[in-house]
């Protein structure tokens, strides 16, 4: 019973003191950072790497955004991500280099290279954003930008639900565990229709309970467009951040620099 | 007033409000986070990117989208809910801004389609909704893939055929969606 209790309080909990993907009591060198400016660092970065094309002005990102990910206490995950990367990038060179064999056009690692920078610099800077914010901040965040309540309400409903989704679904694992089935890659493989059934059922009607049940709580305390809703916990903007993002300001500028005068142009072996 | 007036008009003739309630918008945020959470959990479970993963993830996306706009059947909704993921997604999980303007497209013109045809609240239209944005969605990706990878063409070539599967995996995401609905309407909990 005890343990019953327990739980409930566990996966009550797990939105308001965790990160999105997070667990609380890990420590996060990048708490104190606003969100604003982690998410703004983040938009600049996706948008400047898909401008750039030159090997030499992505490796500069490359090379700041390392070093604001490595503030990151889990370098694990970014570790794994970066196996990951390197993974797929051996991939994409052993399949150009069999078109080269069949295509009679020079093999070029250079040209393969420059998407994979691009997915770096994203990589290094969405890591320390998801795993360093704190679900409260990101909402604040988010009634911060004056969206319209029609957006602003499903994106907090769906950010506030991402963590409680991910404990259901360990839940419904570790059932399934118990009666004897085995959650592994291999097994996934084996039989995927039984396995996304197994996991996918319990999650659908989770989900039509869960916005059943919102919905009408919803209804029933008049949330609406014109409801005044006050702020649970405000984010100070405080100097640290202002110089995060004049530094972040420094440095796009000087990548453009880089692309503009010593970047080189990538051409590719099958253009 | 007017607005009053009229919408006590639509439900004398019994008609649906064309106006999200908060139960709609809440309807959409959820099924937004369990798709999310449902693919990103087949990519891990699925050990990485292989074509099965690929398929089941596209499956999964397709029939939670078929549900969603069985359940909140409102001209815009296919929009609202891309838009709440791309927002999401750009502002969270760090993808590109020039998504945005793919995806929108897509449902743009996917709802355009199922209006053209005689609306959402047609037997077929949300199936009609979701098949058309796939299909515009993966080649409007594909168009961005390109812009993406523009020094190296020769890796559209490979991702060609990852799409192609994936779409495979979408058009039996359509069949599994209906037949969801039909098992979630004979339960009564889609009207």
């Amino acid at each position: 019973m005890q343990e019953l209790s327990d739980n409930k309080t566990q996966a009550t909990n797990v939105y308001s003191s965790s990160s999105l993907f997070m667990r609380q009591g890990q420590s996060q060198g990048l708490e104190h950072i606003n969100t604003l400016a982690k998410m703004l660092i983040s938009l600049v970065a996706s948008v400047i790497t898909i401008i750039f094309s030159s090997p030499e002005g992505l490796l500069c990102l490359f090379a700041f955004s390392f070093a604001y990910a490595l503030f990151l206490p889990q370098l694990k995950i970014l570790f794994f991500a970066y196996i990951f990367a390197v993974i797929m990038f051996m991939i994409a060179m052993f399949f150009s280099y069999l078109l080269s064999l069949i295509i009679p056009i020079p093999f070029d690692s250079a040209g393969i290279a420059v998407p994979f920078l691009r997915m770096l610099v994203m990589l290094n800077v969405v890591l320390p954003l998801a795993f360093s914010t704190r679900i409260q901040n990101i909402l604040t965040t988010l009634k911060s930008l004056r969206l319209p309540f029609c957006i602003y309400l499903p994106a907090a409903v769906m950010i506030r639900f991402i963590p409680t989704f991910l404990y259901d679904i360990k839940q419904v694992a570790e059932t399934l565990r118990i009666r004897g089935y085995s959650m592994t890659v291999g097994e996934t493989m084996r039989h995927p229709i039984t396995m996304i059934r197994l996991l996918f059922t319990p999650l659908l009607f989770r989900s039509l309970r869960t916005s059943e049940d919102l919905g009408i709580a919803g209804e029933l305390k008049g949330i609406n467009a014109n409801t005044v809703m006050s702020k649970y916990k405000t984010e100070a903007w405080n100097m640290r951040d202002t110089g995060l993002m004049l530094f972040t300001l420094f440095i796009v500028a000087l990548a453009c620099y880089i692309e503009i005068f010593f970047g080189s142009t990538v051409t590719g072996g099958h253009r | 007033m007017e607005q009053n007036i009229l919408s006590k008009q639509r439900e004398t003739l019994g008609l649906k409000s064309l106006r999200w309630t908060v139960q709609d918008l809440v309807i959409i945020g959820v099924f937004s986070a369990a798709t999310k959470i449902s693919t990103m959990l087949v990519t891990i479970m699925g050990g990485g990117p292989n074509p099965i993963g690929f398929m089941a993830k596209n499956l999964i996306f397709t029939t939670m989208l078929v549900i969603m706009l069985y359940r909140v059947r409102k001209p815009g909704t296919l929009c609202l809910f891309i838009c709440i993921n791309l927002i999401i997604s750009m502002l969270l999980l760090g993808a590109s801004v020039t998504l945005i303007p793919s995806a929108f497209m897509a449902g743009l013109l996917a709802e355009l389609l199922v209006s053209s045809s005689g609306g959402i609240n047609k037997k077929w239209g949300p199936v009609l909704a979701v098949g058309a944005y796939d299909l515009l969605s993966k080649i409007f990706s594909l168009g961005m893939t390109w812009l993406f990878s523009r020094e190296n063409p020769a890796m559209i070539l490979v991702i060609i055929p990852i799409v192609f599967i994936g779409y495979i995996g979408s058009i039996g995401g359509l069949f599994t969606g209906v037949k969801a609905v039909k098992e979630l309407e004979h339960a009564g909990i889609i009207r």
